[in-house]
């Protein structure tokens, strides 16, 4: 479902030209949970960046269930996010000034779905991430754990085909990021979504179904 | 759209102390341009009354050829046609018919130019029920050799109540006429050209001095407050024959007056259009330090699938939360103090020299007018939005990455 054909990118910084992919050629099959492994720099937060439609490749294409998302402009690409992609981010993952559960009705809304549903979708989610307690809770009342999983919730009430999560748990302790982790892996079992989490996190690597490790740029282990 | 209501106000709210300066600096220039705007109204209500309740009525009909205005020999002959006529148009309200002419007024001391008045006392009063008595009383319809006159003239002949003066005119036919007349009455309008140099002679006497009969100078007419001036004017001037008649609106015999009115109506618009853009630069500063602020933000926002149009939008809904409530604040407060000093009134007695060429006495009663009211909220509403173009243009068109790598 997800293919990328000679993927590159290359970045220019004061003259200088930082080649963050160089040719990568990857398939992921539907609802499988893959991690981007590898040091800093190695490329992973632009792997995860690509495949979201949130920059665009220097060469090679992106398919996604067949779509090339290089074709698409920018409205298209917007609506190719709202439609298709859930994101976690590392930090900064929520609208500070919405409760937890306006900011998991949030997606919804931009896609046009009913009160009702909406209403009945983020409170299942909010719970089913533990945080009933905390569905009207704005983000900074919340733990950064907790706000990550507010984030989980919002990237999954959308119905997305594909989850990304780049580095979830780093600002997470071992045991928060731990139950995030597992929490994906419940989540994408459940509702048959893919899971592409990028982390160079010891703990995520060990639980991932899909292991692919990227170093300069470059796939250098796909297990 | 609920949910960007939502997060705009709320973001309205983020920063409390900002947004209460950026809606303090709305309100208090909305109340001040309102208060000044019902000022110049009130003002300049007052003096288009006091014109056309002393002088120009609102129109005036005249035999044609006697633009200039006193010419002796040229009157309505046949005042009771013209009366049939204001009786059968709607939208008069009132009328009074006088006879102008000029003439030397002189009392034991001195001698001075005057403009005489024939008046009907009872006319009069139903045309401007103002008194503008300071001394003595009114002439009525049994006076006869009884006079009223302006203060400064009064000062100027040397006369007092009970004194006599004599009033010397030319009559139709060129003779020099002359008749004494006890003063009964002093006023003051508050208008230099009356108080200083007109006399208000019973018309009878005046009618037979100048060897007339019927014949009147000039009718004048007010209409009702509420109907417009131009169909009643365009009635009586297809009704009227306009070969023995000029049928004039006030604007056309005071036009200083009327351009005084004109003109100040467009400085005062562009004051208030200087004000409020002065405040949209406020709402800017606010909205760019917002932009800046929330860069991530809007980054993040877009990254969930938000479109370019409904970031822009957001910073739009702020800017129109900013403005509503500064509205809201500075309308009321405006009106709020105007209508106050409506009732109580502005006292400016100490510029009365300067007020007393324009009919309006030294008390301002400021004048709330809707129209200019919902025009000051317009441009304070087009003032900011415009003022929110350019921070919504850059957020509309952050890359999302780029926005989220910015801060933090």
């Amino acid at each position: 479902m997800i293919t990328l054909k000679n993927l590159s990118k290359t970045y220019h910084s004061d003259g200088l030209a930082v080649e963050a992919l160089q040719g990568v050629n990857l398939e992921i099959k539907k609802g499988e949970f893959v991690t981007l492994a590898g040091p800093s720099g190695s490329g992973k937060s632009t792997l995860l960046h690509l495949l979201g439609a949130l920059d665009h490749p220097t060469l090679g294409e992106i398919f996604i269930d067949g779509q090339n998302i290089g074709s698409l402009n920018k409205n298209k690409l917007a609506e190719f996010r709202l439609r298709k992609i859930g994101f976690v981010f590392q930090a900064y993952n929520l609208i500070s000034v919405l409760t937890a559960y306006e900011n998991v009705e949030y997606v919804m809304l931009l896609q046009g779905v009913s009160l009702k549903q909406r209403k009945k979708r983020a409170e299942e989610l909010l719970v089913r991430v533990g945080l009933a307690n905390y569905i009207h809770t704005r983000p900074i009342h919340m733990s950064g754990g907790q706000q990550q999983r507010v984030a989980v919730a919002r990237a999954i009430a959308a119905n997305p085909a594909i989850v990304l999560a780049d580095e979830p748990t780093a600002n997470l302790d071992s045991k928060t990021g731990a139950d995030l982790i597992a929490l994906f892996r419940e989540l994408g079992e459940s509702f048959a979504m893919t899971f592409v989490v990028a982390s160079h996190d010891p703990m995520v690597i060990e639980k991932t179904q899909r292991l692919i490790r990227l170093k300069d740029g470059q796939v250098v282990e796909d297990r | 759209m609920t949910i960007f209501f939502k997060i705009a106000w709320r973001n309205i709210l983020r920063n409390k102390r900002r947004s209460f300066i950026t809606i303090s600096a709305v309100s208090f220039g909305l109340a001040a341009v309102i208060f000044l705007w019902s000022f110049v109204d009130g003002f300049q209500y007052q003096m288009k009354e006091g014109i056309k309740s002393l002088i120009t009525g609102d129109i005036q009909i005249y035999p044609k050829g006697a633009e200039g205005l006193y010419n002796v020999n040229i009157f309505i002959e046949d005042p009771a046609e013209v009366r049939k006529i204001l009786r059968e148009t709607p939208g008069i309200e009132k009328y009074v018919e006088r006879i102008l002419t000029s003439g030397i007024i002189s009392s034991a001391n001195n001698s001075m130019m005057t403009f005489v008045v024939g008046a009907d006392p009872a006319s009069e009063n139903k045309f401007n029920p103002k008194n503008y008595l300071t001394a003595g009383r009114d002439i009525t319809a049994a006076d006869e050799h009884e006079t009223v006159i302006g203060e400064p003239m009064a000062k100027q002949l040397e006369v007092g109540l009970g004194d006599k003066i004599v009033v010397v005119m030319q009559d139709r036919y060129g003779s020099l006429v002359g008749e004494s007349f006890r003063v009964v009455g002093i006023f003051k309008t508050g208008s230099d050209q009356i108080d200083h140099s007109t006399v208000y002679l019973n018309q009878p006497i005046v009618q037979r001095m100048l060897a007339l009969e019927q014949q009147k100078t000039k009718i004048i007419i007010r209409t009702h407050p509420d109907r417009p001036i131009k169909p009643i004017l365009e009635t009586l001037r297809s009704k009227l024959d306009l070969n023995k008649y000029k049928i004039s609106p006030w604007e056309e015999i005071a036009p200083m007056l009327s351009q005084l009115v004109e003109f100040q109506q467009r400085m005062i618009f562009i004051v208030v259009v200087i004000v409020l853009s002065i405040l949209g630069t406020g709402v800017l500063n606010t909205l760019m330090m917002s932009y800046i602020e929330r860069i991530r933000e809007f980054g993040l926002m877009k990254a969930l699938g938000t479109k370019d149009p409904q970031v822009a939008l957001l910073l739009f809904l702020e800017t129109l939360w900013l403005t509503f409530v500064g509205t809201v604040m500075g309308a009321g407060l405006g009106m709020g103090l105007a209508a106050i000093l409506a009732k109580r009134g502005i006292d400016l007695s100490r510029f009365g020299e300067t007020f007393s060429n324009f009919f309006i006495g030294t008390t301002i009663y400021p004048k709330i007018h809707w129209e200019h009211v919902g025009l000051a909220i317009l441009v304070v509403l087009c003032a900011n939005l415009l003022a929110a173009f350019y921070p919504a243009w850059k957020a509309a068109k952050l890359e999302p990455m780029e926005a989220m790598r910015q801060v933090g």
